[in-house]
């Protein structure tokens, strides 16, 4: 078990997530590009505005961009991919050192079994809330639960829900995300 | 320019993340599917407002001295300079008329244009909100802009045409 995550770590890239390639950026080889917080903070507000279910699209949206993710990093690691990764809690804590390179907050794993559940200190989808001083009734962020929804769906090969049950947004210390398998 | 630490990464003064394109492209694709042309606007908006709030950042950070002209090219060689390290793209100042606030910058290799190549249309609205907002709030002028050329429109570049409203 501990062999497959020493494997997994010095196979990208010796930690070192995040590589440049002229101004460009790339996590295992896949392009990421450089997002505000304010213009994520924008992008939620402007939706909300006039599109219904804008929480359902910001979800999608950050569910499929971590998927890809995910598949860069099987592509990355190559045959060992299968091995590496069938060890899922290692993996998950491996995945969640390299998101803690994208900015998203400070992430942590709470819990692997029953389910999982995440942490997040900081969290860019709810930051801007904080800075402004504006309250919010219920979690604000549904795209941060969209990509974790994408990373363990990868690594569980099966379909998961991502709920928010803590935010900053609304006054609670840290922003926390408990994962459901989805049914039917 | 790009300082990344556990959960947090900060470019150019400003807290940000980083994030595969397809997060704004199948964002789009959804509020296309739902608003039709109107997706154009929210974007648009989005970006605008974002960088109307972050121009006070960039103004501590290229040191702005007070109104000249030779100061406002410098704002604009500056603030091109900063997109340069978006991973966006290249991007470029082609044409600049300080008299009439008008300018011509031009994006080469939009990541936000490239998924949509052979669309025959012009795609990255939240840039031109974005370029609207940065160079408006940095120059303290209103400014529109709006994008004429675009690689999902068969072109070489992505061209944007920003001039006061």
């Amino acid at each position: 078990m501990e062999m497959n995550s020493v494997s997994l770590k010095s196979r990208v890239s010796n930690v070192e997530y995040i590589k440049k390639r002229g101004k460009d950026l790339f996590i295992f080889s896949k392009q990421i590009v450089v997002l505000d917080v304010r213009g994520l903070y924008h992008m939620k507000k402007e939706l909300e505005k006039g599109v219904e279910k804008s929480d359902e699209m910001l979800y999608e949206a950050g569910r499929l961009s971590l998927m890809e993710i995910h598949e860069s990093l099987v592509a990355s690691l190559g045959d060992a991919a299968v091995t590496i990764l069938s060890d899922r809690e290692s993996a998950l804590d491996m995945l969640v050192d390299a998101l803690n390179n994208l900015g998203l907050g400070e992430i942590s794993v709470l819990e692997f079994k029953p389910a999982i559940k995440f942490a997040v200190k900081h969290s860019a989808g709810a930051q801007d809330y904080v800075n402004r001083k504006e309250m919010s009734r219920h979690p604000v962020c549904y795209a941060l639960a969209g990509m974790f929804a994408g990373v363990c769906e990868k690594l569980l090969q099966s379909p998961v829900i991502c709920k928010e049950t803590r935010c900053i947004a609304c006054g609670n210390n840290a922003c926390e995300f408990i994962m459901n398998t989805k049914k039917g | 320019m790009v300082s990344i630490e556990k959960g947090l990464v900060v470019v150019a003064g400003e807290r940000s993340v980083l994030i595969p394109p397809t997060f704004i492209t199948a964002l789009q694709d959804m509020v296309m599917k739902e608003k039709g042309e109107e997706w154009r606007k929210i974007f648009y908006e989005a970006g605008k407002k974002a960088l109307e709030e972050i121009a006070p950042t960039y103004k501590m950070l290229l040191m702005i001295p007070r109104n000249s002209e030779i100061s406002k090219k410098k704002i604009i060689d500056g603030v091109v300079e900063i997109w340069s390290w978006m991973s966006c793209g290249r991007p470029e100042v082609t044409k600049m008329d300080f008299k009439r606030n008008k300018f011509t910058y031009r994006l080469y290799d939009s990541v936000i244009a490239k998924p949509y190549i052979g669309r025959g249309q012009t795609m990255c609205d939240y840039f031109s909100g974005v370029i609207a907002g940065g160079f408006g709030s940095l120059l303290g002028a209103e400014l529109n802009c709006r994008e004429i050329k675009c690689i999902a429109n068969g072109d070489e570049f992505c061209e944007f045409e920003i001039e006061g409203v």
